[in-house]
């Protein structure tokens, strides 16, 4: 992706061209520098007792970003040279105490559930009153649409500080290529549950290498998640509910869960109606593809 | 002029030694100096081209290239039967006989192929492209497939292909190998762009058995010796050499490499970074030659069979390499080196490897004679391949 033909183009001034939104741009600008500097610094605060001034949640039209990313192209990205490199506690710091400190040296939480390509993190926040026990993390490969879900959680975390149960102390967010970089973040078989909601399309068949269901890749999520884990996926693009049937169904270490199964299971609800796609779908009344596999304990061919 | 030679290989069952030159392939008797038989992609590129409509293609800026179909991998069969090469723009893979240089099959892909490895069954092949998917392929064309090159079609050219990848990386691939069989199984060793080296089954590859983590840069190059079969030897744009168990993905040693290959005192504002563009192992000696394509550096380390042992630097040599064939059993190898002086053209070195590491250039007259018989006619130096690519697989995000 080409920076220069990216709507997020953060050239200050503009073009005499672009005169007539400039202030709107402006606006934009001027928004996400305060919620930067709020970002920098409450990002990984651990926020004690009724604060006087409620923290507002962000407002979605300043962080508009292009639907799509290369995931090929070599972007800037941060990313552990291991699982094991990973300091965690910036993330979740309720939960997970510094590396430096004594108590890091007992075993912590992990992550258990990941949501890939989180968008704008209406999953995520579901999640996290779902499974307050567990810590949930987001993954979204655009830079706006990571500062956006940053931002809500922070909200959400002061918010809440005073009520007795914490929550949203479990849920992050961080900016990565999900497709390349999955392992160097997750242990071998530490996932119990991957969200795959609304994945781009790709469209053009030459793109379907981009798609984040693979046969190739679908390997690797197996690698990840443990025997009994369970990929989910949903989307309102029938060929691509179809393709990525196909890619699992052949895959030896997955097995489709049944339609029952999938009435019954609270995620698969939640899914279809928190996601901010699943609620659009729902507005423009189109149709949504649900499928379910659980990952097996041995590759049957 | 003539073009250099790129690519080497050595038959160990006939003695041959084959030398990729631009598109051309050529047999010597290392012996005598001989040429004995040679090959062309053009063979191919000209049944490619045969029926093809006219495409338009986006216009270049660039002038198009002459050289356009050269080898860019090239390996031989371990039982000598077969030499397996791929190719640059045609983007396909070439099966030869050793007895005529006749071609078994080539194939096209999708992608440009980017390593090749033979699996010691001598049956099969997995070939790894530039977007990270390894397929894998019969050496011996089944029965009932014709001989002959095989196009893609054009739905092919759109989407999917024929034969699905075994497994993948969302990155170029860059090396690959199958492992001998540790504990009644076998693995596939794969290297990306994303500094990722991954243990995966084979042939079960859809499991990924681990990763081997600690690498920072591109990893070109990977080794099993076959005297430490549970060893792995990966290098790349990272300044070290690693050394891994490659069965618990344990780092077992970090072989630095800058006290080795010296920054060079008039480039002091040049920042150290290192380019491993080859290493090969000399089984006898238990020696491997490692080679960094930034400091022209050949160098020799004596690898211990026990991995609580530690890898021993032995010397060091300055070579243009381009590539190396280790040939026989006691420690000689071929080289091809990069020739810069005014006749350019190929050049070709024969060294031996004494058991204390030191590199000695032997049979100067036969390696001159096999130099001077070596011909990929070429225009003009503007022709020649880009021959030292390693370096560029060094990533530069800008966003």
């Amino acid at each position: 992706m080409s920076e220069a033909t990216a709507p997020t183009n953060e050239n200050v001034g503009g073009s005499p061209a672009s005169e007539p939104s400039a202030t709107g741009k402006r606006k934009r600008m001027d928004y996400r520098q305060s919620q930067q500097a709020r970002r920098q610094e409450l990002k990984s605060v651990v926020f004690e007792g009724d604060a006087e001034e409620k923290i507002k949640l962000p407002k979605k039209k300043y962080y508009r970003q292009r639907a799509h990313s290369n995931p090929f192209s070599d972007h800037l990205l941060e990313y552990p040279k291991s699982p094991s490199d990973m300091d965690w506690s910036r993330l979740y710091p309720a939960l997970i105490p510094p590396p430096t400190s004594t108590e890091a040296a007992s075993p912590q939480p992990k992550v258990e559930i990941a949501d890939i390509g989180c968008g704008f993190g209406g999953l995520l926040v579901s999640l996290a009153t779902e499974f307050p026990d567990k810590l949930v993390l987001g993954m979204e490969i655009r830079v706006q649409v990571t500062q956006y879900v940053e931002d809500r959680i922070i909200a959400l975390r002061q918010q809440h500080a005073a009520s007795e149960e914490k929550l949203y102390n479990n849920i992050a967010v961080l900016r990565a290529n999900a497709m390349k970089f999955l392992p160097n973040f997750f242990e071998k078989g530490q996932l119990s549950k991957m969200f795959f909601c609304f994945p781009d399309p790709h469209f053009k068949a030459r793109k379907h290498k981009a798609r984040i269901i693979t046969s190739t890749l679908a390997s690797e999520y197996a690698y990840l998640l443990r025997p009994g884990g369970i990929v989910y996926t949903i989307t309102d693009v029938k060929d691509l509910h179809e393709w990525m049937v196909k890619h699992l169904e052949e895959h030896p270490m997955f097995k489709r869960l049944s339609k029952e199964w999938e009435e019954s299971d609270k995620c698969v609800q939640i899914m279809r109606k928190d996601t901010e796609e699943g609620k659009k779908v729902e507005r423009n009344q189109g149709d949504k593809f649900v499928a379910c596999y659980v990952r097996l304990e041995k590759p049957e061919y | 002029m003539r073009h250099p030679v790129q690519k080497l290989a050595f038959n160990r069952t006939n003695g041959r030694l084959y030398l990729a030159a631009g598109e051309k392939l050529q047999e010597f008797d290392p012996t005598t100096g001989v040429l004995v038989q040679e090959w062309s992609t053009e063979l191919i590129a000209a049944d490619e081209t045969k029926d093809e409509q006219p495409k338009k293609k986006k216009a270049k800026t660039e002038q198009a290239k002459v050289v356009r179909n050269a080898f860019r991998t090239l390996s031989c069969s371990e039982d000598g039967r077969y030499i397996v090469g791929s190719t640059d723009e045609l983007k396909s893979l070439v099966v030869l006989s050793t007895t005529d240089l006749s071609l078994q099959y080539s194939r096209k892909f999708p992608k440009r192929p980017s390593a090749l490895a033979i699996t010691d069954s001598n049956e099969t092949l997995l070939l790894g492209d530039k977007f990270g998917d390894v397929y894998s392929l019969p050496i011996v064309p089944s029965a009932g497939s014709k001989p002959g090159h095989s196009k893609l079609s054009s739905a092919e050219n759109e989407s999917g292909y024929d034969i699905e990848p075994i497994f993948g990386h969302v990155s170029m691939l860059v090396d690959l190998l199958v492992t001998p069989e540790v504990e009644g199984a076998r693995y596939a060793i794969s290297s990306d762009r994303d500094e990722h080296v991954r243990v995966t089954r084979y042939p079960e590859a859809c499991v990924i058995e681990r990763f081997c983590f600690g690498h920072m840069q591109y990893v070109s190059q990977l080794l099993v010796p076959s005297w430490a079969p549970t060893t792995l030897l990966s290098g790349g744009g990272d300044d070290f050499l690693a050394r891994w168990n490659w069965t618990t993905g344990e780092l077992v040693e970090k072989i630095e490499l800058e006290a080795y290959i010296g920054a060079e005192p008039s480039e002091e504002d040049s920042e150290f970074e290192v380019a491993v563009s080859g290493i090969w192992e000399i089984p006898e000696l238990k020696i491997v030659l490692v080679f960094d394509d930034n400091s022209k550096k050949l160098l020799s380390f004596k690898i211990p069979e026990s991995q609580s042992e530690p890898a021993r630097f032995l010397s060091s040599k300055k070579y243009d390499l381009l590539d190396a064939a280790v040939s026989g059993t006691n420690g000689e190898a071929w080289l091809t080196v990069y020739n810069s002086s005014e006749s350019e053209g190929p050049e070709i070195k024969k060294i031996k490897v004494d058991e204390s590491g030191v590199i000695t250039e032997i049979e100067e007259a036969l390696a001159k004679k096999i130099s001077e018989t070596a011909s990929f006619e070429i225009a003009s130096r503007a022709d020649v391949l880009a021959l030292h690519p390693v370096s560029l697989l060094r990533k530069h995000a800008e966003h």
